[in-house]
């Protein structure tokens, strides 16, 4: 079911176009990711569609035009370039200001582990803290449609975790994401979809199916080793690519990495690693194909 | 959202730009403790009103005046030089209100002399700390009006102010009627103060203000001229605040609505205190916010020509507010 449509948006600082969207559909409770180097237009796309800047075309949040009418903003939950709050109000009020339904704020802090934190003044916290608060109200705000603008920012790895698992929870439950970020290999975790945006257009690119330990990549010391390695794959009846002494595998499920590596252990790789869903690599070609 | 702005509003930030308004109260309480409430008789009707001691002499000046009146008023008279008919009338009927009410000779004051120079009344005491009280108004309303929308756009929350599934001038508007309110309330409190202060002179005062709108003879007491001073300081304060709230919400930032206010401002106090004639405060009337003086109750006041200089004010206001609706309207608020 398409929850978000965008029809012929487009975008202008004098000039310059930075956003040129002839049609863009998105589907309610998927992930989307848009990817894109700096300056693409992907922070103005996510204000255009939070009507945080004026805009030419049309966007409509569950049918409903969002120029005519911006109630739909009520159930959007956004986090766009840096968090901003007020000072003086600790974490919580500050969420209850800006959001009318905070029911979720104590599930959401647990799964964030921002609860401890939360009735301390703002101006007390630090980047991190800061982050994860916004990360926070953008998913409790986020009925319908949560919007990430970089929100890995400044986050331990712990913390990119929670926000990750925070993230899933949200899109489980029905509820569409949205969101930008130079980290393609933490990104990927969270979403369904790529789009790219480059020379201010748009074009989309569907991550296959995820299934934890599915493509690998081993290479090896030497062409015999490399020639060996070759062989036994082929007798895995697996798919695989070679380039030189590299080998990009897909085990399509048969088999796990670590049974990977027990197999081709004889053949004395120098190195293997899990590239499943390798967000990077795709939009490297990508980056190359548009 | 009402409740969640006036609790915004009612912050230590904006608490300490009304803060003064406590050290208005201290100092107003204060002085009506110190001051010397008895001294001598006086009367600012001098020039209308010869002073009598009893009932007797006041019928004795109104019978000698009528007489007067009827024979065409005075004409270089020794007492009286250039009292003409039109100035006799004005004099007959001032006594005729003091023969009426039984008043004695203190019992009245001239509107457009209510300070006086050797004892507090009720009058004088609102009128001192009635029109003080003008400066740190202006002053809060400026800085209020400056910062309240616009700390929005500095501290960057407008990305979450403005999308809350409101449309935004709605947003805009709350925020201004929440802050006028709040400014109105302490005005209508500090009065309310200064009022009950001031009752400690009511033994030594007179009681009534006279004036004269078209030659005819109009009074008020203590309470009507209370009324007026305070709907005249709140008319000062939304005028004020109103220009100055929504100029910020089209300029968009905080130094540059303050700064270009006080300039105002300051522009204001030089022209007033350079142009003397009546005329010229006239024509650059809004520009010398010539509407800062109705907080002075005075004569002039109920005069239809001075209400028409609210016009261009209110225009004025009314541009502004437009402008910068159609700004906002099309503003980018995620900066």
């Amino acid at each position: 079911m398409t929850f978000v449509a965008i029809k012929n948006l487009k975008k202008q600082y004098g000039k310059n176009l930075v956003l040129d969207i002839e049609s863009l559909e998105l589907q309610k409770g998927r992930a989307y990711g848009f990817f894109g180097a700096n300056g693409s237009g992907k922070s103005t796309l996510l204000k255009c569609l939070t009507s945080l800047i004026d805009y030419k075309g049309e966007i409509e949040i569950d049918g409903v035009n969002l120029k005519k009418n911006p109630k739909p903003l009520e159930r959007i939950g956004l986090l766009i370039e840096n968090p901003a709050f007020y000072n003086e109000l600790t974490g919580r009020k500050n969420i209850e200001y800006f959001c009318k339904d905070t029911s979720s704020i104590d599930e959401y802090s647990e799964i964030l582990q921002v609860k401890d934190i939360l009735d301390k003044k703002y101006r007390t916290y630090s980047l991190g803290m800061r982050q994860k608060l916004g990360i926070l109200l953008a998913c409790v705000k986020g009925k319908d449609l949560i919007v990430l603008d970089e929100p890995f920012n400044g986050l331990d790895v712990i913390s990119v975790d929670n926000a990750l698992r925070l993230i899933n929870h949200c899109r489980e439950i029905g509820v569409t994401v949205i969101l930008t970020s130079h980290q393609l290999d933490v990104s990927q975790k969270a979403i369904d979809s790529i789009y790219l945006l480059k020379n201010c257009r748009i074009k989309e690119f569907i991550i296959p199916e995820k299934k934890s330990g599915e493509r690998f990549l081993f290479e090896f010391a030497n062409k015999e080793n490399a020639d060996a390695a070759e062989k036994l794959i082929g007798s895995l009846a697996v798919e695989y690519e070679r380039t030189d002494n590299i080998f990009k595998i897909n085990s399509q499920g048969k088999f796990t990495f670590y049974d990977m590596i027990d197999k081709l252990k004889p053949c004395e790789y120098i190195k293997a690693e899990d590239i499943t869903s390798a967000v990077k690599e795709l939009y490297l070609e990508m980056e190359k194909s548009v | 959202m009402i409740k969640r702005e006036y609790k915004h509003f009612f912050t230590r930030k904006y608490l300490l730009f009304l803060l003064p308004v406590i050290v208005f109260v201290f100092i107003s309480g204060y002085a009506s403790l110190t001051a010397d409430a008895e001294g001598s008789v006086y009367s600012d009707f001098s020039n209308y009103v010869e002073f009598y001691e009893n009932r007797e002499e006041l019928q004795e000046q109104y019978d000698y005046y009528k007489s007067m009146y009827d024979m065409g008023g005075i004409q270089n008279d020794d007492m009286n030089i250039g009292v003409n008919k039109e100035e006799t009338a004005k004099r007959l009927s001032i006594l005729k209100f003091c023969l009426d009410n039984n008043l004695e000779y203190d019992g009245i004051i001239d509107i457009d002399h209510v300070v006086a120079y050797r004892k507090y009344t009720e009058f004088s005491y609102l009128y001192n700390f009635g029109t003080a009280y003008v400066l740190f108004a202006i002053v809060a309303c400026i800085l209020i009006g400056g910062c309240y929308q616009s700390a929005d756009m500095v501290t960057k929350t407008s990305k979450l102010v403005y999308t809350t599934g409101e449309k935004r001038n709605r947003i805009i508007d709350r925020k201004f009627l929440v802050s006028l309110s709040g400014l109105l309330a302490v005005t209508v409190v500090y009065y309310i103060l200064i009022a009950l202060f001031s009752l400690q002179f009511s033994e030594f005062t007179p009681k009534y203000l006279l004036y004269f709108v078209n030659g005819k003879l109009q009074v008020m007491n203590y309470f009507g001229y209370f009324t007026a001073m305070l709907f005249s300081q709140l008319l000062m304060v939304v005028c004020t605040y109103t220009f100055m709230y929504y100029f910020s919400v089209a300029v968009k930032n905080i130094i540059v609505s303050i700064c270009t206010f006080f300039v105002i401002f300051v522009i204001s106090l030089f022209t007033n205190a350079v142009i003397n004639s009546p005329d010229a405060v006239n024509f650059i009337g809004f520009l010398r916010m010539g509407y800062m003086s109705f907080v002075n109750v005075s004569s002039t006041t109920f005069e239809i020509k001075y209400c028409l200089y609210f016009i261009p004010i209110i225009a004025g206001i009314a541009i502004m507010v437009t402008i910068s609706k159609i700004i906002s309207s099309k503003a980018d608020y995620s900066r």
